[in-house]
């Protein structure tokens, strides 16, 4: 089944294509990596996507009604924000209020979603402190933990992983992993090539706003694009658990 | 008006060296001709005292009919905005103001060289003549005076009250009310009412809560005519718990006549010695 | 502390001070007396003050004191801003020029509901001009700097509008407009006030969900199926109501709705969602203990409630911003 397609989704900035015919289908049981150099135009694609933005084309989510909406896909926008001092699990209990009608408290599934995604994420210390006196990376986790608690089929994350430690990049990628094999599928938008190499079983290759190339991590990530996109000469092999990537020098 | 009559040669003597020290000039030789009065009490004073052509300016408000008891006569003289460029250029010989006259305007004056009197509010019935007297003096016209005070006092006799009568209470825009050491005092208790300034043991005026008014239960209560215009400070007048008051109680209006002690005061006591008929009729 | 407990707890603090109120005044009856006359009184002067005088302002310090915190704790929720709030932005003022506007111009006489009408269009107007300038992206020094010239505008213009009115004692009262005073308030305001209040409440009361999302950040709320275009107008809209019914009869009170929630925010666990109804009945609260100071402080003169509220409310402003000086600067 197809959890998210896009039909020639254009999002304009003035003149400016910022996005320009996106056309992708994502099915079930997929982690697929967004990747692209700064400006490509991933998280555009993304917001679009999700009808947060104008934009002409198709894309399967706007059929749907908000409420609706927010029960077959979770964003995790890339811009951390947490404005208010509350506690990390009433943060991360946020994720299931497309769960709970009009003035209905959270009840003791919801609670037990919020505990299981806390332990996913190595929170279960935290859970009674303010969320903003963690450090920039803890909070990173209680955002993702937050997305995991909407308990949707389908999962747009921006950057998720961006100033992680190396063990909580992987241990998070390892778990949209999980979801996958659980029948979900992830969109993430990763800048680090070797950990979108290794843990994503399709990566989707933007520049300047076009899709220029779809499909399996090795493919996508020959030398003539690697090259074209983003200038660079790197190393590309497979290691006994995945392919294992390493940027080597600059194309002048 | 015994009392009046004894202390009043003291007052006006010391108003004399009062004025001669004010104006630093000599006592006049001559009356002014060119008089100018800039403030509302003054105004009605001089407006029946000053001779033919000798008054030439009065203040705008003295053309209200809100204000003032004499705002038709007044309608015949051109007003003044009680402004000293505006009063320098009409030349006066003598301006009257009151004590309460903007000193500003009053200090300009006098360091322009113009002779500035300033007369006393009135507090009492018995400061009625005192005044008159005092403008009299100034605008040579004693004689006028006397003759006006005599019917004054005549009509004061007439009009004069028992005591102990029906008790009154003034209650005016923001809840403010009038205390023992004021005209309007004098004219009810004078008229027959009491005062239940008296009983707040308010000598002073001012504000006085609602609740002190209602539990006072006054039998008759004085206020104002609305301004046009709305304004807050009236909305007091309507409140619930004092319009319940007054449908046991009588309601009256403090008009022109109430405010600056010239025999006009007679109108208001008429209509208060009316009212009090009136009450006790009633009762 | 338990939420159940917090709740019950400034609903009995709320109940108190209301009784309290109710025994307070310059005539000096005692408790027993005032209420037995509010509750069986047969129409006799006692009665008269305790239930056309005492009770109304009561009842008026509550709604008042509840519009002001209510609002203010959902500016906050909104603007994502503990600065944010309705005397300090403009919309307390700005509802009062509409108020004064409605006196002069004799729209008030028309027909009852004119003023607070008037009023609410006042306080419509700048909250719209405070969204525009300084809307959920802008940040505190935007907020604070269009708060103020929004206030500076509307107070000037309030005193020009009283200054050019025929009635002599319209100039006086610009102090009761700035400032506010609940003295000598009538059943007449808490009818007036009444309609337009409830309005308020509920829209404001509504977006506590939204509110809670937002917390994340738009994008972030949106996707969770927050209807953003939609609670925006409903913050709007209840603001612009309840403060602006609420300044047409008690004039513009400042500080409630930066005070309480403050105040309440560590007891609640920053829920912008819970601090609505726990505003409301802090706002009531503090409305009520301010009423019953300025009787007891001054009694013979009318103190404004804004003199007491500036004295509480601008040295926490300070503090606040003092607090938040990075973010500023």
């Amino acid at each position: 089944m197809t959890l998210l397609s896009l039909k020639g989704l254009t999002v304009r900035r003035g003149e400016c294509p910022v996005v320009d015919h996106a056309t992708l289908s994502i099915g079930a049981g997929e982690v697929v990596g967004l990747i692209g150099p700064n400006g490509a135009g991933k998280t555009t694609l993304m917001r679009a996507a999700l009808g947060l933005l104008p934009s002409k084309g198709d894309t399967s989510l706007m059929a749907l009604p908000p409420a609706e909406r927010a029960r077959r896909v979770a964003w995790l926008p890339q811009s951390r924000e947490i404005a208010w001092p509350v506690a990390v699990e009433t943060l991360v209990m946020l994720g299931r209020v497309p769960h709970l009608s009009g003035g209905q408290r959270p009840g003791p599934d919801d609670e037990a979603a919020v505990a299981e995604a806390l332990h996913a994420m190595d929170l279960t210390a935290f859970a009674a402190r303010p969320a903003t006196e963690l450090s920039g990376g803890e909070q990173a986790r209680v955002l993702i933990a937050r997305a995991l608690v909407q308990e949707t089929p389908l999962i747009l994350a921006d950057e998720p992983t961006a100033g992680l430690d190396p063990g909580h990049q992987i241990a998070t990628l390892e778990r949209f992993g999980n979801l996958a094999r659980d029948g979900k599928s992830v969109l993430v938008s990763l800048h680090d090539l070797g950990m979108a190499a290794r843990h994503c079983s399709r990566l989707i290759l933007m520049d300047r706003g076009r899709i220029v190339a779809d499909g399996a991590p090795d493919a996508v990530l020959s030398p003539d694009r690697l090259a074209d996109v983003f200038g660079i000469r790197a190393h590309l092999s497979r290691g006994p658990d995945g392919l294992v990537f390493q940027p080597l020098s600059v194309i002048p | 008006m015994a009392f009046v009559r004894g202390s009043e040669r003291i007052i006006q003597a010391l108003a004399a060296a009062g004025l001669a020290l004010a104006a630093a000039t000599p006592l006049r030789a001559e009356a002014p001709a060119r008089v100018v009065s800039m403030n509302l009490c003054t105004d009605q004073l001089a407006l029946m005292l000053a001779r033919e052509g000798q008054l030439i300016s009065v203040s705008d408000i003295a053309q209200d009919p809100l204000t003032s008891a004499m705002h038709e006569e007044a309608s015949a003289v051109p007003v003044n905005h009680g402004g000293a460029e505006e009063i320098f250029l009409l030349q006066p010989d003598l301006v009257l103001a009151g004590v309460w006259s903007d000193p500003t305007t009053v200090a300009m004056l006098r360091s322009l060289g113009i002779e500035v009197a300033q007369i006393g509010v009135a507090n009492s019935l018995g400061d009625v003549p005192e005044r008159m007297r005092e403008v009299a003096a100034l605008l040579d016209r004693e004689d006028a005076a006397e003759a006006l005070i005599g019917r004054f006092e005549t009509d004061l006799a007439r009009l004069a009250g028992p005591g102990d009568g029906p008790r009154a209470a003034f209650y005016y825009p923001n809840g403010y009310t009038l205390g023992t050491g004021t005209l309007s005092h004098d004219i009810v208790t004078h008229a027959g009412f009491s005062h239940i300034a008296e009983e707040l043991g308010r000598d002073t005026s001012g504000r006085v809560a609602l609740e002190l008014m209602v539990l006072a239960a006054p039998d008759l209560v004085i206020g104002t005519a609305p301004y046009p215009g709305a304004s807050r400070s009236e909305e007091i007048l309507r409140h619930p718990a004092l319009r319940s008051l007054t449908e046991t109680a009588r309601g009256a209006e403090s008009g022109p006549d109430w405010i600056c002690g010239t025999p006009h005061v007679v109108h208001a006591l008429a209509e208060m010695v009316a009212i009090r008929a009136e009450i006790e009729a009633g009762e | 502390m338990s939420r159940r407990a917090i709740f019950s707890g400034l609903a009995l603090v709320v109940l108190a001070l209301f009784v309290l109120s109710l025994l307070t005044g310059p005539a000096g009856f005692g408790p027993g007396e005032s209420l037995a006359a509010l509750l069986t009184g047969q129409g006799d002067a006692v009665s008269l003050v305790m239930r056309e005088i005492r009770l109304p302002r009561a009842i008026l310090a509550v709604m008042v004191g509840a519009s002001l915190g209510l609002s203010g704790a959902a500016l906050q929720g909104y603007l994502r801003n503990p600065l944010a709030e309705p005397g300090l932005i403009g919309v307390s003022g700005s509802a009062a020029l509409g108020a004064v506007i409605a006196l002069q111009t004799g729209f008030a006489a028309m027909f009852a509901l004119a003023l607070p009408f008037a009023a609410l269009t006042g306080a419509l107007i700048a909250v719209l001009l405070i969204l525009a300038l300084a809307g959920p992206r802008g940040g505190s020094l935007t907020l604070i700097l269009a708060g103020i010239a929004i206030s500076a505008l509307a107070g000037a213009l309030t005193s020009l509008v009283l200054n050019l009115s025929p009635n002599p004692f319209a100039v006086s009262e610009t102090v009761f407009w700035m400032l506010g005073s609940l003295a000598d308030r009538s059943f007449w305001h808490v009818g007036v006030a009444l309609p337009f209040m409830a309005v308020g409440w509920v829209l404001l009361g509504l977006t506590a969900r939204g509110l809670d999302a937002l917390t994340l950040g738009e994008d972030a709320a949106a996707s969770l199926g927050i209807r953003l275009g939609r609670m925006r107008l409903m913050v709007i809209f209840g603001t612009a109501s309840a403060v602006g019914a609420a300044t047409a009869v008690a004039g513009a009170i400042g500080f409630v709705g930066l005070v309480v929630p403050h105040m309440l925010r560590p007891l609640l666990g920053a829920r912008p969602g819970l601090l609505l109804p726990a505003s409301a009945l802090g706002g009531a609260a503090l409305v009520l203990a301010a009423d019953i100071a300025v009787r007891l402080v001054l009694p013979d003169r009318d103190l404004k409630l804004g003199v007491l509220m500036a004295i509480v409310g601008a040295p926490l402003f300070l503090h606040l911003i003092y607090k938040t000086r990075r973010q500023l600067a």
